[in-house]
């Protein structure tokens, strides 16, 4: 059987409803930077990253301002920031009102206290 | 606090999971509630070299995204190693979130029910899946 034969059926692609929720409103040069933003982020337990990003982001007023969230999660500054290395090996970063948590390197979360 | 029985979870398994769904829904409501109390758990844990908060948030994030996939699939693939991974998470075995929680019992009443209820979905998972997978 050739994978490539023009005359197989394909199997139609799956989408995830949850990057159609992440990236609905936004133009393409907004959704290619959000595409480039989520590569920092770990989907922890959830089934995609899309899954965890617009739950967390709900979680934390940020609904439907997805963009502005990757954003002001990118842009968190260590400098000066208080870390504190969670039960899990996880490290989280608070600074004033800010905090953030990464694993391995990845984003997991972010948010305000 | 949810009553909890010998058994939790509605005998239909679609029912079930929408129950998941119900629960996971009123905790994001329940979430916005601990606004207040979360900023003084923030001063409060500035001088400590551990963060209740965090354990918190790391807690919601597991339990919400097992919660998540149990919603979406209806064969989970990997459900042994989310019932590994959710009977690990047990917050309460945090020593020293433990001694926060137990200590001060007067304090932070609304962050101590959302914690309870993210608990118990905890448990609704793992018997869930123990069920129906």
């Amino acid at each position: 059987m050739n994978p490539n034969s023009q005359d197989e059926p394909t199997q139609p692609q799956k989408i995830d409803p949850y990057e159609k929720i992440l990236f609905s409103g936004y133009t393409d040069s907004e959704i290619a930077e959000m595409k480039t933003l989520i590569e920092n982020w770990d989907k922890a337990t959830y089934p995609t990253l899309a899954h965890s990003i617009v739950n967390h982001a709900d979680r934390h007023d940020f609904s439907n301002n997805y963009l502005k969230y990757l954003r002001k999660a990118n842009n968190f500054n260590k400098k000066g920031a208080r870390k504190t290395i969670l039960s899990d090996g996880a490290d989280r970063w608070n600074k004033g009102n800010e905090f953030i948590i990464e694993r391995d390197g990845k984003i997991v979360s972010y948010g305000e206290n | 606090m949810e009553n909890l029985t010998a058994s939790n979870i509605p005998k239909n398994p679609h029912t079930a999971k929408n129950y998941i769904g119900k629960v996971l829904k009123h905790l994001l409501c329940e979430y916005k509630n601990t606004r207040e109390e979360r900023r003084q758990i923030s001063q409060w844990e500035e001088s400590k070299s551990f963060s209740i908060l965090g354990e918190i948030e790391i807690f919601t994030t597991d339990i919400e995204g097992c919660a998540s996939q149990v919603i979406t699939n209806d064969e989970l693939e990997n459900y042994q190693d989310i019932i590994k991974k959710l009977t690990k998470i047990n917050i309460f075995d945090i020593s020293y979130f433990a001694d926060w929680y137990f200590s001060e019992e007067s304090q932070f009443p609304q962050i101590k029910l959302y914690i309870e209820k993210l608990n118990y979905l905890r448990l609704l998972i793992i018997e869930y899946i123990s069920l129906y997978q």
